[in-house]
């Protein structure tokens, strides 16, 4: 076979037949655990014991029940204890990721457009900070922000991480950037014979322009907010995520759901619905993100 | 009566550039704002507590000089800790650079050629980033702590111990698992970098009749090199950052020997009272008092002694 793959096409060598095989092996390593976290999360423990490959006997949908039932965790508020229970969760991982999103992509979309199109002198500061931040490692100054953000007032508030999020430093000021620095000016002359304001410009004209950029960059920040689970624990101690959730889950010694099975169908809770949307937005997931810009 | 017109023109020139400059103030007005807070000010408050200390019984922050620094350095050189989170910060660099780096331009490259299978490679490699890290760590961990052992117990008749749990290849384990979730975003960027190359180059490279490997080092390397450049050079600005994953998997209790300094502060960071603050940020400071300087000469030798596309 790999005779014939090599006289039919010049495209494949041995470099590229070597590649070949190592991402087979990859993508079986990837997607067995994967499979089997599926397959597993519906035994039962003893099921699972005396058959940890194959299918399981009877569907232990119980397993999914529990998890749902654990999946919870306690939060000091003041004097009180307070139960965090998963709809709370959700919600709290929703309004995180939506807004967050949302915030962090149109500040980066409004600092790009005013620096791209407007020719002070200023724009080119702006654009060289952003440079010069993504080289410049800066470690460990979160100590630091956190004293600032308590001192703000923004410690434990979900608007409080909005205002966190929402800068315009990275990658994603830089695809906005191209992108309207590329937009010709005459769209701009011809909507102010017409008597339109630069506010109406922006949002009328360049920024519907720009929507499909700015929903694929708000879609893969709403994939990364809501996987994220190190800044809602470390900035919102009383209003966990799903993700903070299924951390204090998956870390939990309670005996009920201390099992192979029960400990993955907590996880897949929270993966499967991710992975609808994944499938669902794949292709502009994947559209072919560039350091540049994105391809159309 | 042209005078009044030129007049006319000229106000109305003078009106729009300050309608403009208006715009541009309230549209920027934000993000320099959060950026003056959230970025300079943070940044500047770091350096500030690193020469500060408090006092726990008034409740406030006071100036130490440099005490802090002298406790970090007596640390640096008297607790092991410090010593294993820097060899491992470094080992964890150099295992992602040489794997991590080199796959991802291969695997890139085999996508970028449109090869058997592209398009469900190019999707399988994306999905460990779409997948909450906890979610990823929490299969991984129970497939080699508890599937792996009890599938070659049930195929060869053997018990061997969890990759995790076997202390000789924690740290192993864990390396391989970083690698192993990381070429999604990195290999979008090479095939998008890979893909804006122009077609005739290829063409007529083929033409002279260079094998894949020529192409692949003397073509395509050359034409894509600032993106590799931006990856090494965040991959070396990150060597103290990298966690490691080491809080999904273990939260607050991994073992010392398997500390990076990413771990060390995000996990002391999270329990900190206002008295440890100083101390951490100090040591922020200080490694990126290290790594700044290496990553702009990382930076500028790549730049100077990369390929040439001439």
């Amino acid at each position: 076979m790999i005779k014939n793959i090599f006289k039919k096409n010049s495209k494949y060598s041995l470099l590229t037949i070597v590649i070949m095989i190592i991402l087979i092996g990859y993508t079986v390593s990837l997607i067995y655990p994967l499979l089997w976290g599926f397959i597993t999360s519906f035994k039962g423990t003893l099921d699972y014991i005396s058959n940890p490959i194959g299918l399981p006997q009877k569907l232990a949908f119980e397993n999914y029940m529990t998890a749902y039932q654990y999946f919870y965790l306690t939060v000091e508020n003041g004097a009180n204890t307070e139960y965090i229970y998963i709809e709370e969760m959700i919600m709290n991982s929703l309004l995180y990721s939506v807004g967050g999103a949302f915030f962090a992509t149109f500040t980066a979309a409004i600092t790009a457009y005013a620096t791209a199109r407007f020719k002070y002198a200023f724009s080119k500061v702006v654009y060289w900070i952003v440079i010069v931040t993504m080289i410049l490692p800066i470690v460990g100054n979160l100590p630091s922000e956190i004293q600032v953000t308590k001192a703000l007032g923004l410690y434990d508030s979900i608007f409080g991480l909005f205002v966190l999020k929402a800068n315009f430093l990275g990658l994603y000021y830089l695809v906005f950037y191209a992108m309207f620095k590329a937009i010709p000016k005459d769209y701009e002359d011809a909507a102010k014979i017409d008597g339109a304001s630069n506010f109406q410009i922006f949002f009328r004209i360049m920024l519907p322009m720009a929507k499909k950029i700015f929903f694929t960059i708000m879609l893969i920040q709403f994939i990364t907010f809501w996987n994220d689970y190190q800044t809602p624990l470390l900035y919102l101690p009383t209003k966990p995520t799903l993700a903070v959730g299924l951390f204090n889950y998956s870390t939990s010694t309670i005996n009920a759901i201390s099992s192979t099975p029960v400990k993955l169908a907590g996880a897949l809770m929270v993966f499967i619905p991710i992975f609808i949307v994944f499938i669902f937005t794949q292709k502009r997931l994947m559209g072919g993100m560039q350091m540049g810009g994105l391809k159309e | 009566m042209e005078g009044n017109y030129i007049d006319r023109l000229k106000t109305k020139f003078k009106r729009e550039k300050t309608k403009n400059l208006l715009f541009y103030i309230v549209i920027l007005a934000f993000p320099i704002s959060q950026f003056l807070v959230f970025y300079v000010g943070v940044n500047f408050n770091s350096i500030l507590l690193a020469f500060r200390g408090y006092d726990i019984d008034q409740g406030k922050f006071y100036w130490n000089g440099l005490d802090n620094f002298v406790k970090v350095f007596n640390d640096f050189q008297d607790m092991a800790l410090f010593e294993i989170a820097f060899k491992n910060s470094i080992i964890a660099f150099m295992f992602g650079l040489l794997f991590g780096i080199l796959f991802g331009l291969l695997f890139s490259y085999y996508i970028y050629k449109k090869l058997f299978g592209h398009k469900l490679f190019k999707v399988v490699l994306f999905i460990p980033s779409i997948v909450s890290s906890i979610v990823m760590v929490t299969i991984f961990m129970q497939f080699v702590e508890s599937g792996i052992p009890n599938i070659i117990e049930q195929i060869f008749n053997i018990r061997i111990m969890g990759l995790l749990a076997n202390s000789d290849l924690t740290f192993t384990t864990i390396l391989f698992y970083n690698v192993w979730i990381g070429f999604g975003v990195s290999t979008l960027l090479y095939v998008g970098a890979m893909n804006s190359i122009n077609i005739s180059i290829i063409e007529s490279a083929q033409i002279d009749g260079v094998n894949t490997i020529q192409e692949f080092r003397h073509i395509i390397m050359p034409l894509i090199w600032p993106t590799f450049t931006q990856f090494v050079v965040v991959s070396v600005g990150a060597i103290f950052m990298n966690q490691l994953s080491l809080y999904a998997f273990y939260g607050q209790g991994a073992e010392v020997r398997l500390y990076s300094f990413g771990y060390f502060l995000y996990k002391e960071v999270i329990v900190a009272a206002n008295v440890d603050l100083p101390y951490l940020a100090t040591i922020g400071i200080i490694l990126t008092f290290i790594t700044v300087p290496i990553t702009l000469v990382i930076k500028w030798a790549l730049q100077k002694y990369g390929p040439s596309t001439e």
